[in-house]
């Protein structure tokens, strides 16, 4: 029987706990931290594909993580620019506290528009497997 | 108690975070995340995690603190975006495989899945390059803000 994309262990005790583990989380950085970790991690269980369904499914949490990038990046400019406007930035080199607060912006501003054109990428693969079903044994049954 | 890997690691912690992270409280957390990632072995279960991680991260950012808090994160979705064109090359290389094997269908009136594969693999290509630019550019991102930071507040100077 062909499986339904999606995270297999959503409802299980397992599933429940692994996403308390990032919800239970207050500070942006360990939250950033267990985001990088689980992405290595995808990485590493990568060959571990069984079906395109998984693909698919993988795909899709790639495009949640992408999509989740502008929001957090707009929100690390915005924190610079409170910061730089009650005057608590520094400038380590002694140079103009405004320039960098700029060229942060700017940056994220480009990676903004790149990880989001990356999702919506993403999102039309997922279209384009949506019907795509294996792999199948020469039983005819799901390998 | 943790292993070496994990107390070296979290050495490495400490030191890129200027000790922010010493207190026992937030290791044995670290090491307990650590260890229930590490226990994955799922990738669907790993991607997932990734997700609610991220979603985690757009929520609590306007809670920063600091400036190098700022970098701290700008670097950590710069290593999530480093792993992710390898994550993408190994499911491109699964479905490619599998479809080179004629095991792949398609629910549509034509049953070969080759279309569908070759229109996943060209948008997932897409997507790599993408993030690779993201890459770059959040580099540029993170060495601009690596020369700022936070002034301490007058409340800190009272802690000392």
């Amino acid at each position: 029987m062909r499986r339904k994309s999606g995270v297999r262990a959503d409802g299980t005790p397992q599933g429940w706990q692994r996403r308390a583990l990032a919800r239970g989380l207050t500070d942006p950085a360990q939250a950033a931290e267990l985001a990088v970790e689980s992405v290595c991690r995808l990485n590493h269980l990568v060959e571990r594909l069984q079906e395109a369904a998984d693909v698919h499914t993988v795909l899709g949490s790639l495009a949640t993580c992408l999509e989740c990038m502008p929001l957090a990046l707009e929100g690390l400019t915005a924190y610079l620019v409170s910061q730089q406007a009650v005057g608590r930035l520094r400038r380590g080199d002694g140079g103009d506290v405004l320039e960098r607060v700029a060229a942060v912006g700017a940056a994220t501003t480009g990676a903004h528009q790149a990880v989001s054109a990356a999702a919506g990428a993403l999102r039309k693969a997922q279209v384009a497997l949506s019907d795509v079903y294996g792999p199948v044994g020469e039983e005819g049954g799901d390998a | 108690m943790p292993d070496r890997e994990t107390a070296i690691e979290g050495h490495l912690v400490i030191a890129r975070r200027g000790g922010l992270m010493t207190t026992d409280n937030s290791q044995e957390a670290r090491a307990q995340r650590l260890t229930t990632i590490r226990a994955l072995t799922d990738p669907l279960e790993a991607g997932d995690l990734a997700g609610e991680a991220l979603g985690r991260v757009q929520r609590l950012v306007d809670q920063l603190d600091n400036a190098n808090e700022v970098y701290d994160v700008l670097n950590d979705l710069e290593c999530c975006l480093r792993r992710i064109p390898g994550t993408l090359i190994g499911l491109v290389a699964f479905l490619k495989r599998e479809a080179a094997a004629s095991r792949l269908f398609n629910d549509d009136v034509n049953p070969s899945a080759a279309g569908s594969v070759a229109t996943a693999e060209e948008t997932v290509v897409e997507a790599r390059t993408l993030v690779l630019a993201a890459v770059e550019v959040i580099s540029r991102a993170e060495s601009a803000v690596s020369r700022l930071y936070s002034a301490p507040r007058e409340d800190d100077d009272d802690e000392d």
